[in-house]
């Protein structure tokens, strides 16, 4: 048995959640949570945490001082991937015109989630 | 290539002789181990041009020098296009006997034909001149003709006017090996850019000159170096000193100090400390914190340390025995000692003068003067010190002159273009020559884009940007991020 | 002089950031005809367009965006509204009449505004500011302006960092030079907690196990050219080394992440007034500073933890400015606000005018738990914590004001300290 603790980012409350998880791995309490998104939330840190990845990928544009396009993942992707999503998206080259939201390099590294654009360039 | 003179040492002291070395039918090289010129020693010094108050019998080419340069500086200035500002000298005194040692710099000062030298024991007048003066000072005594003047806007100035009249200036070209050779009769100078040969050599080489020196075997240069400690004060605090402010030290010699500056900003110091090595530039905790703040405080209590932008220290060179060195070298006549210091930056010019006037004609009879000789220098643009009407009169010309690149000196990428133009290769370079970066954020807004413009203008990769030469490069692209730059 | 161009506009805006769109926007939705948004940079947004990581507009567009896509939708949104702007346009000279002179490509501009706002935003604490011993190398940057490098102009600053300063900048440069293949070998702290949202604490710093440093700072920096070698020690509570705690990085890079500093060296030429707590201006419930017509938004004020903040505050000067331009006003009030006990800053300053309701922003000094704010007998609001890293707001109705006329109210905090 043993205990784990993990910060709840949900809301500014912040709570200090004390998650006990059993010899199989199985999680058997929850301790400090406020509410229950709390418990969903130290679940996926636990299991799997998950982050949103953003970047920038290198940009073929009218404007020689601005090289580079800013990117996120469309949703959160897990955390052991992003040194290996990173090295995915150093690769990526594009060219302008791209349109806000445009899906930049889809289902990286698997996970389902899209690399997309998170700003418009014109030319 | 052949020259007939080369100097060594791209500094104060190096440019002031070859722009006086131009007026003559001769071809002249000067050459400047660094990037940049202007560097070393005469970033060091403290940008005042003192009246001449060096009176040590010892050293008469040192007092008579320091005499002429508080007197020459003005007009040179005013030809070069430099900034410089008559602002008078305070040396004020917390005790009776300071105030006896100021009282005798004031009758040695007359005997010497300082004008206007004088002391003030009227407080009244005192504060009234100097309203934020700490209220323990008893007296001072006041030198009117005191000066302020930018030094590497002085080297800048009399190397672009050196150049107008035929010098050529070698930078990144150290002086590492000199031969005399007896068929030729010159010399062969080694260094990174090839093998030069000259009739003479001005050893005008700073913090190097024993070095330079001993490359002919003349191992009479006895140099020590100094490290300086100061800092720079916002220029929210221009109105807080009107005079340069400067007190004594423990041994009863010029020492501590707050001055203005001719940008605008002020200048506080100062801690000296013997050092060994040239590259010996670090500030420290007890230099700063425990020494110039407090001194700065004790002058002008209202001044407080949050107002300061930046420590720094330079290390200044100067003779053992404190008297210049201007002579023919006993090992070779050809080869022209040129070593100042301890003085004050005022002191160059008239030794360039020294050395041109009474030295060179003696080993170099057949000298002639150029009829085409001009004096005059115009200084690139500065949008920051201009009036308007001109500042739209210029936009019109070039639009570059429009965009401000550094926001706390306003400074545009037209003023950095053509501080590019004109001979800076880093950011320092640039920095210097322009402002760039000096103000208050130091560089937090124009860092970047000064980066660009210099590899745009100077056709180089980012990565090949250095801040001031060597391996000072500014950012670091071995992993890259933007894989197109296309530079690589 | 065919180079002067005259302008006359009913509200001029200065500085073209989160704040000053936010205002630009507003000020036309408020009906003002003659809006001109000035610039200095070669775009709008400001910083955003290099903040590329999300945590912003969760209380401006209610959904958590990019740095880039929340200046994406306030382009669009004052591309609607129909936003006249100049970029690459620097203001030089305010002067307290509202003569705006400004630099702008080929020519120099002559505004005339009824009513100014500024929105100048903030810069960030220098090295040289620091007065850390040692040398001066190349690899010294700002966190902000390595930020900018890295995301604008494709640039790693360097390969071994060590970061000053645990505010969000810091630990958000930690994260981004770590995933673009940098070491960080320490975020160095000094006071004893970290000193951004413990949302980042997590993501950027414990997330990538960086080594944190609290209640450190830097003793020595080295290096001829470029930073060679960066000594850390502990400090006391007086801020001062503990001998024999010093540690050595080999680094090539140091960021500095020591505090914002509003901007406002225009300011002071138009004769506005400083708080001394905030270093903005001083300014009352309308966001007017001491010289009438002269207002100021977002971080040029006080620094706001969020953009979208500072796009707020901004928008109700504007509504303001907007109104004092149409000639409108109402009536004068003369309430002096001051902060007491554990409150580090309060604005605004004063209660000058009626309006339906005040706003307060302040910051608690040092992290409380069971916090009660006094906003003088009036009113208290009780938090279960209060940290100087979240500012704290209170809206009041006007009403409750009214008779304090032509005195004072302290604002004050009570609490357990939390460290």
């Amino acid at each position: 048995m043993k205990k784990q603790v993990v910060i709840c980012l949900q809301c500014p409350f912040a709570c200090n959640i004390t998650v006990s998880i059993d010899d199989a791995g199985n999680i058997s309490e929850f301790k400090n949570n406020r509410c229950e998104r709390g418990k969903k939330y130290a679940t996926q840190e636990i299991v799997c945490p998950v982050r949103v990845l953003t970047s920038t990928v290198a940009l073929e544009t009218k404007d020689k001082e601005h090289p580079l396009l800013p990117v996120q993942t469309n949703g959160p992707i897990p955390k052991h991937l992003l040194l290996d999503a990173m090295k995915v998206i150093s690769k990526i080259k594009v060219k302008a015109p791209i349109k806000y939201n445009e899906v930049i390099y889809p289902n990286i590294l698997d996970t389902g989630i899209d690399l997309v654009s998170t700003f418009e360039v014109l030319e | 290539m052949k020259y007939d003179v080369i100097v060594a040492g791209g500094g104060l002291l190096g440019a002031a002789v070859a722009r006086e070395l131009a007026r003559y039918n001769i071809s002249i090289a000067v050459f400047e181990k660094n990037i940049e010129v202007g560097c070393e020693v005469t970033k060091g010094t403290h940008a005042i041009v003192h009246v001449g108050l060096s009176y040590n019998p010892k050293t008469p080419l040192k007092n008579r020098s320091e005499l002429l340069g508080s007197l020459m500086m003005e007009q040179l200035c005013k030809d070069l296009d430099v900034k410089y500002k008559k602002i008078g000298k305070l040396g004020v005194a917390f005790n009776d006997d300071q105030v006896k040692v100021f009282e005798k710099m004031v009758t040695n000062g007359k005997r010497f034909g300082v004008s206007d030298i004088q002391m003030i024991y009227d407080k009244g007048i005192l504060f009234e001149m100097e309203p934020n003066l700490s209220r323990d000072v008893i007296a001072a005594m006041y030198t009117p003709n005191t000066a302020i003047v930018s030094p590497w806007g002085l080297v800048y100035g009399l190397l672009e006017n050196a150049q107008a009249n035929g010098v050529e200036v070698f930078t990144e070209c150290e002086v590492q090996a000199i031969a005399w050779d007896k068929e030729a009769n010159c010399f062969n100078v080694e260094t990174p850019k090839g093998t030069f040969k000259a009739k003479y050599f001005v050893n005008a080489a700073g913090a190097y000159c024993d070095k330079v020196s001993q490359m002919i075997g003349d191992n009479s240069i006895n140099m020590k170096l100094v490290r300086q400690q100061k800092v720079i004060v916002d220029n929210n605090y221009r109105n807080i000193i009107k005079h340069v402010v400067r007190t004594l030290n423990a041994k009863n010699a010029m020492g501590d100090f707050v001055t203005p500056t001719v940008y605008g900003d002020l200048m506080a110091g100062v801690q000296l400390e013997l050092t060994s090595s040239v590259d010996n530039v670090e500030t420290t905790y007890e230099g700063i914190e425990e020494h110039v703040i407090q001194s700065m405080k004790k002058f002008v209590p209202c001044i407080p340390p949050a107002a300061i932008i930046r420590p720094f220290a330079g290390v200044i060179a100067q003779t053992v025995d404190g008297e210049f060195v201007v002579r023919p070298s006993h090992e070779n006549p050809h080869f022209i000692q040129c070593m100042v210091g301890g003085s004050g930056l005022g002191a160059a010019f008239p030794v360039a003068c020294y050395l041109t006037q009474d030295i060179m004609p003696q080993i170099m009879p057949d000298m002639t003067l150029r009829s085409d000789f001009n004096p005059l220098r115009k200084d690139m643009p500065h949008i920051h010190d201009m009036e308007e009407e001109d500042v739209a009169e210029l936009l019109g010309k070039d639009p570059r002159y429009g965009h401000i690149i550094c926001r706390c000196e306003t400074v545009s990428e037209g003023e950095i273009i053509e501080a590019i133009h004109r001979g800076a290769r880093t950011v320092d370079g640039v920095k210097f020559r322009t402002r760039a970066g000096m103000g208050r954020c130091q560089g937090g807004f124009c860092g970047p884009r000064v980066i660009s413009i210099l590899a745009r203008e100077l056709n180089i990769p980012h990565e090949k940007v250095t801040k001031k030469g060597g391996e000072s490069i500014m950012v670091n692209l071995s992993q890259k991020i933007c894989n197109d730059r296309g530079e690589a | 002089m065919t180079n002067i161009l005259k302008h006359e506009v009913d509200l001029a805006i200065i500085g073209g950031g989160p704040a000053g769109l936010g205002a630009a926007i507003s000020a036309k939705e408020a009906g003002v005809k003659n809006v001109l948004l000035i610039e200095r940079s070669e775009e709008l947004g400001g910083v955003l367009p290099q903040c590329i990581h999300n945590g912003f507009g969760l209380h401006f567009f209610k959904e958590e965006l990019t740095g880039p896509t929340y200046t994406y939708k306030m382009l669009k949104n004052a591309e609607k509204a129909g936003v006249d702007f100049s970029t690459r346009t620097m203001v030089i000279r305010i002067d307290p009449n509202n003569t705006i002179i400004a630099l702008s490509h080929n020519k120099l501009l002559e505004i005339h505004s009824k009513a100014t706002l500024l929105c100048m935003g903030c810069r960030e604490r220098s090295f040289g500011a620091l007065r850390i011993p040692g040398t001066r190398p190349a690899g010294i940057y700002t966190a902000g302006t390595a930020q900018r490098l890295m995301n604008i102009e494709g640039m790693l600053p360097g390969k071994r960092i060590v970061i000053l300063g645990s505010g969000d900048i810091g630990m958000i440069m930690a994260r981004r030079m770590t995933l673009e293949g940098a070491m960080v070998l320490a975020v160095v702290e000094l006071m004893p907690f970290i000193g951004g949202l413990i949302r980042n604490e997590i993501q950027c710093l414990r997330d990538f196990n960086i080594p944190t440093h609290v209640g450190h700072t830097i003793k020595e920096v080295n290096g001829t050219d470029r930073i060679e070698k960066i000594i850390i020690t502990a400090v006391d509570k007086n801020r001062h080394y503990i001998p024999g705690t010093e540690v050595e990085f080999d680094a090539d890079t140091l960021l500095i992440s020591a505090g914002l500093i509003p901007e406002n060296e225009l300011s002071k030429m138009a004769g506005v007034q400083l708080n001394p707590l905030t270093g903005g201006p001083i300014v009352d419930n309308l966001w007017q500073t001491n010289v009438p017509g002269i207002f100021a938004g977002g971080n040029v004020v006080h620094v706001h933890d969020l953009a979208d903040y500072a796009s707020e505050s901004a928008a109700l000067a504007a509504v303001n400015a907007a109104a004092y331009a149409k000639g409108t006003s109402s009536q004068d009030l003369d309430i002096k606000v001051k902060a007491g006990k554990n409150i580090r800053y309060i604005v605004p300053n004063s209660i000058t005018k009626k309006q339906e309701k005040v706003t307060f922003f302040m910051r608690v000094t040092w992290p409380l738990n069971n916090a009660t704010v006094h906003i003088g007998d009036l009113y208290k609001k009780e938090f279960i914590f209060a940290r100087p890293s979240e500012q704290i707001r209170i809206d009041l109705p006007i009403g409750m004001f009214m008779k304090l006329n032509h005195e004072e109210i302290v604002v004050s905090c009570y609490g357990e300290e939390a460290v």
